[in-house]
C-alpha cells in the first residue's frame, strides 16, 4: 500500500514536471482543496451512469490526481478544474469559458464531467474495455473507463487496439494504465460508495456471484416445484 | 414563407456580408473563427452551413444543462474558409459540437485537435448545396494564456483555383498534426 501511495506521489510529482516550461498554470477563482471521498460524493451526486458510479471511489482518486482537488486550476495549456476538463469539453458540456467553468461549484464541475463520460461511455474503445474486464493484467473498473474517456477515445481506441497498456502515451508517457493506477492509489482507503455497498475496488467487469450462488432464497409456499422427470 | 425570404436573402447576402473571408489565391490561410452565440439571419454559416447542428445544441444546453438561453444560443463555434471560383462560393467549416471527438482531458495535457463534424457547401446562383460531409480538425485560435509554442496554432485551407481541389491541414506546436490534412475536389 505504502509502495503504491509512494508510487503514485512521484508519478503526479513527474507529471507536474513534466508539463512544457512555457505552460503557465493559473488558479481561477478560490484554491480548494476537496477530498477523494468529497469528489467520489459529488460524482455520486451526478448524472454519471449508475454500473460507474458502482465503483466511484477510484473516481475521487482520479479528481485528485488531475487536480489535487483544486477546482480553479489552469493547467495553462488546455484543461481545468477538478477532473481537468479541456477547453473545447468545457464549452461542450458547461457552455462557459475556461474561468467561468473553474469558478463552478465542485458539483456542476462533476455534472459537466459526467455528461462527457457518459457520452464517452458509448465509444467503441469503452465498449470493447467493458467487454473484456481486464487489460493487460490490469481491472476494467470505473478508474479505467474514466481515465480512457480523460485520455480521449481516439487515443483510448490506440490502446485497445494494440492491445497493450503502452500502445498510447501521452507527450510526457503517460498512459491510460498509469492513470487508472494513480487514480486507485490516490482514492480515499475508507471510501464510502454513495448509494451503493459494494467494495471499493470493484469493476464493471467484476460482477459478484458469490452472494448470490451461495446464498440461494428459502422456498416459498407459492414456487411452483418441478420434478427432474416433469421436464 | 418568412424562412424561405429570409433564406433567399442570406444567399443574397452570403457573397456581400458574410463573415467568412473569401480566398482564391492558393496560399494556406488560417480558416477563421465564428461565434454562434448571437443569433444572425444573414450569416451563412448560421443559416446554410450548420443550422441543424445549433438547434441541437439550443436543445442540449435547454434540456441538459438547464440554461435559460434567453434568444441566444448555445456557445457553439466553428471554423470556417470561404473560396471563389467561376461565380459560385464555396464554405469549408468545421463546428465544435458534442459530435466532436476532443482530445486528452488531463492536467499533463497540451493544446489537442478535436475532430469535427465538417461540411463544405456550394452557393450558386442563389442555391445552397452541401458538397461534402466528413470529420475534420477544429482548434481554437490561441489566446495569450496559451504557452508561446501554441501561439501560431491554426487550423488551414486552400483552395487550387486550376482543379478545384480544398486543401486543409492543422498546425500545433510548429507540427503539422497527420490526422488534419485533408483534400476534397468541388467540381
Amino acid at each position: 500500500m505504502m509502495t503504491r501511495t509512494v508510487r503514485a506521489v512521484l508519478f503526479v510529482c513527474g507529471l507536474l514536471f513534466a508539463l512544457p516550461v512555457s505552460a503557465q498554470r493559473t488558479q481561477f477563482c478560490e484554491r480548494t482543496n476537496y477530498s477523494a471521498q468529497e469528489i467520489t460524493d459529488a460524482v455520486n451526486a451526478s448524472v454519471l451512469r449508475d454500473d460507474l458510479k458502482s465503483t466511484s471511489c477510484t473516481l475521487g482518486g482520479l479528481g485528485r490526481f488531475e487536480s489535487g482537488g483544486n477546482k480553479g486550476i489552469f493547467n495553462g495549456s488546455c484543461c481545468t478544474g477538478i477532473f481537468q476538463l479541456n477547453t473545447a469539453n468545457v464549452r461542450r458540456y458547461a457552455d462557459t469559458s475556461r474561468e467561468g467553468y473553474a469558478c463552478m461549484s465542485l458539483q456542476e464541475q462533476v455534472d459537466a464531467w459526467a455528461r462527457l463520460t457518459n457520452d464517452g461511455y458509448n465509444t467503441p474503445a469503452v465498449r470493447r474495455l467493458m467487454e473484456m474486464g481486464t487489460f493487460d493484467g490490469q481491472r476494467v473498473d470505473a478508474g479505467f473507463i474514466a481515465s480512457c474517456i480523460q485520455l480521449g477515445p481516439g487515443n483510448c481506441q490506440q490502446m485497445v487496439s494494440s492491445g497493450r497498456c503502452s500502445g498510447f502515451a501521452d507527450p510526457n508517457g503517460t498512459t491510460i494504465c498509469d492513470m487508472a493506477r494513480a487514480a486507485r492509489s490516490m482514492s480515499d482507503p475508507n471510501c464510502r460508495e454513495g448509494n451503493n455497498t459494494q467494495v471499493c475496488d470493484m469493476g464493471p467487469g467484476d460482477f459478484p456471484t458469490t452472494p448470490v450462488a451461495a446464498n440461494p432464497p428459502a422456498p416459498s409456499p407459492s414456487d411452483i416445484v418441478v420434478g427432474p422427470g416433469q421436464i | 414563407m418568412i424562412r424561405a425570404l429570409i433564406t433567399t436573402l442570406a444567399l443574397m447576402l452570403a457573397g456581400a456580408t458574410s463573415t467568412v473571408p473569401a480566398q482564391s489565391d492558393g496560399a494556406w490561410q488560417p480558416m477563421a473563427l465564428s461565434d454562434f452565440r448571437e443569433p444572425s439571419q444573414t450569416d451563412p454559416l448560421q443559416t446554410l452551413v450548420w443550422p441543424d447542428a445549433i438547434r441541437e445544441a439550443n436543445a442540449y444546453a435547454s434540456r441538459e444543462l438547464k440554461k435559460d438561453l434567453k434568444g441566444k444560443n448555445a456557445w457553439v463555434t466553428a471554423l470556417s474558409a470561404r473560396f471563389e471560383d467561376k461565380g459560385r462560393s464555396i464554405i469549408l467549416s468545421t463546428i465544435l459540437t458534442r459530435a466532436c471527438e476532443s482530445g486528452a482531458n488531463h492536467a499533463g495535457a497540451g493544446v489537442e485537435r478535436s475532430i469535427c463534424p465538417l461540411r463544405i457547401v456550394q452557393i450558386d446562383k442563389g442555391k445552397a448545396t452541401i458538397l461534402r460531409e466528413d470529420r475534420g480538425c477544429y482548434i481554437d485560435p490561441p489566446d495569450a494564456s496559451l504557452p508561446a509554442q501554441n501561439q501560431g496554432d491554426s487550423v488551414q485551407a486552400r483552395f487550387d483555383p486550376v482543379t478545384g481541389q480544398i486543401q486543409m491541414r492543422a498546425i500545433i506546436g510548429g507540427r503539422l498534426i497527420a490526422d488534419c490534412s485533408r483534400s476534397y475536389p468541388t467540381r
